[in-house]
């Protein structure tokens, strides 16, 4: 898969380029790059050589992306950060590792960004998985939502502890979970559990929680969480009573299900996503 | 009236220098890299503070609406550790092309050593490898020698003097490098550099081609907002709004625009990561609303 996915995504860089400076310099550096010290000076002189421009892509090329990221999507994607994708792909499998640590080690906010979305389609993802456990710690937005969104590799490779806390994260510093690849999928109790606890340290402190997270309850209600749905679906703002109804739609919960019955209320034709994108627009 | 402050260590200051900073109407700053108080001793130290200042500090700057650039270098001082300083040197052209780099420096002489001249020259030759722009840091003591031989090298090297800024100049050196070409920079710093009055004269004395105002705004006692200070005093003191526009931003921009790194529609539009192609134009919250004004005792929830 490896020569053919960087022929596609070569490919689509020289079909977007529309100078010819760019188009020699690209094609001239991807043979040129024989050590870790070219590729770092290739790597870094993207900057001045490519431009920043969205890309059109074809069918071919979505169809190799997407056999390693189902939610690969062209339009997160600039030409000069396709042109980085390349030369990642060109690096040597035994020696990868190395150079994209001391890259990573190195790099600005936009290398980082560009890192963290390429190590999906290496041929050996597995092989970064501190790397990107190390991205999440990150306080910088962008590099956190270069992980998190459009992303399949924390559903692909984090066991649950670190995609719990990358979901828990990702709610405490206010980033849409309904853009993390397999939100639902990898829901469990103790992640329930432990959000069922952060929702009492917001409330405590007289703040409010985004509708977003009820999502991640759903299937794990018990006597405790079933209270706090209750007090949303009185109390909170129409979206997050809208998500609450829906959890415990589906969460088939005696308790929580009978109490409904007692509400007026709507069934919510909203999916998930909806609300994710409904809660940050509202911001 | 937007002002850049072209020359400003972040790194050392709080977010209530951004907020001031902000609201007194600065939208883009430089953070040379440079000596932190105390000597390094490692090169680590070297990499991580060179990584802070290419990521971490642009992001902490873009929540409060403002735009960070930086100029990767050795500084002078720390060049007297020959040992170390050869092994942070291996480091710079990992740095000197990333997205927010808009010059190498800030480099040039401090005791004006055989170390610092070594160094300095390997950091000229570097410039011209990444073609990037040079900040010249002149010393404390000796000024005016420090910045004549400054130009000298430059010139032996054979490094065009438009693509340099000078910077901490005084009354006794402005003339001399004005003359030779390159832009001239004044660092309005309390005590030990310029006063805004005295800055005021220079500006009515050489007017605005090609002269710089920034603060230096460091871990001393300094003001980060200097640069919009000054520029206010030169109004109040008659200077045209033409004048306080070049040496308060335009001549900054002009001088580190030639990286090719710093453009004004940088934060024209805001300071945040090529949103409009990532998000498809969906609007998602980043970095922060501006901050409303609270009663003195109340830390809001």
């Amino acid at each position: 898969m490896g020569t053919d996915l960087r022929n596609k995504v070569i490919e689509v860089c020289l079909e977007n380029m529309d100078d010819k400076d760019a188009t020699t310099w690209f094609s001239g550096k991807l043979s040129a790059i024989d050590q870790p010290s070219s590729f770092f000076l290739a790597f870094g002189m993207i900057n001045k050589k490519i431009k920043r421009i969205a890309i059109r892509s074809d069918h071919q090329l979505h169809e190799a992306l997407t056999l390693s990221n189902p939610v690969f999507d062209i339009n997160t994607w600039t030409l000069d950060e396709f042109c980085r994708l390349a030369f990642l792909l060109g690096l040597p499998t035994n020696s990868n590792v190395d150079t994209i640590k001391t890259l990573l080690s190195t790099a600005d906010i936009r290398e980082q960004v560009t890192i963290y979305k390429s190590i999906q389609y290496l041929s050996n993802p597995e092989a970064f998985l501190l790397q990107v456990i190390d991205g999440i710690r990150t306080n910088m937005v962008d590099v956190f939502d270069a992980i998190t969104s459009n992303n399949s590799y924390p559903l692909r490779f984090f066991e649950e502890s670190f995609w719990n806390q990358m979901v828990l994260k990702a709610i405490f510093i206010e980033r849409p979970i309904f853009k993390i690849f397999g939100i639902d999928q990898r829901r469990n109790e103790k992640l329930a559990n432990i959000l069922h606890d952060f929702v009492h340290e917001r409330w405590s402190a007289h703040r409010p929680v985004t509708p977003e997270l009820w999502r991640m309850m759903s299937g794990f209600l018990n006597g405790k969480i079933s209270e706090d749905l209750k007090r949303v679906i009185n109390d909170e703002s129409e979206l997050g009573r809208i998500a609450a109804i829906k959890v415990i739609e589906e969460s088939k919960f005696d308790n929580a299900t009978d109490w409904l019955k007692t509400q007026e209320y709507q069934s919510p034709e909203m999916t998930w996503d909806q609300i994710g994108l409904n809660v940050f627009s509202e911001k | 009236m937007k002002y850049i402050d072209p020359h400003i260590h972040m790194t050392s200051r709080t977010t209530s220098d951004y907020e001031a900073m902000q609201k007194a109407g600065i939208v883009a700053i430089i953070e040379p890299a440079f000596w932190l108080g105390q000597p390094r001793t490692e090169p680590g130290t070297f990499k991580d503070y060179f990584s802070s200042i290419v990521g971490w500090e642009p992001f902490r700057a873009s929540q409060f609406g403002i735009k960070h650039y930086c100029t990767i270098g050795l500084n002078s001082k720390e060049a007297n550790n020959e040992p170390l300083a050869e092994q942070v040197i291996e480091l710079l052209p990992l740095y000197a092309l990333k997205d927010n780099v808009v010059a190498i420096g800030e480099i040039g002489y401090d005791d004006q050593t055989d170390a610092e001249d070594k160094f300095f020259r390997k950091q000229i030759e570097l410039a011209k490898e990444v073609e990037l722009p040079i900040m010249i840091h002149t010393p404390h003591r000796d000024k005016k020698n420090g910045t004549l031989r400054s130009m000298d090298v430059l010139e032996e090297h054979q490094f065009n003097p438009s693509k340099v800024v000078i910077d901490h100049n005084n009354e006794e050196t402005v003339k001399s490098v004005l003359d030779r070409g390159y832009w001239t920079a004044f660092t309005i710093y309390p005590k030990t550099k310029m006063g805004s009055e005295r800055m005021v004269e220079i500006v009515r004395q050489y007017g605005s081609e090609r002269i710089i105002v920034d603060s230096s705004a460091d871990w001393g006692v300094s003001d980060p907002l200097s640069v919009p200070k000054t520029a206010n005093l030169m109004e109040e003191r008659g200077i045209s709004k033409e004048d306080i526009h070049k040496t308060c931003y335009q001549n900054a921009l002009a001088a580190y625009g030639q990286s090719g790194n710093m453009k004004e529609s940088d934060w024209s539009d805001g300071v945040n990561y090529d949103q409009s192609i990532l998000y498809g134009g969906s609007s998602v919250l980043r970095g922060q609303e501006p901050k409303k004004s609270s009663p003195p005792n109340i830390v809001e929830n």
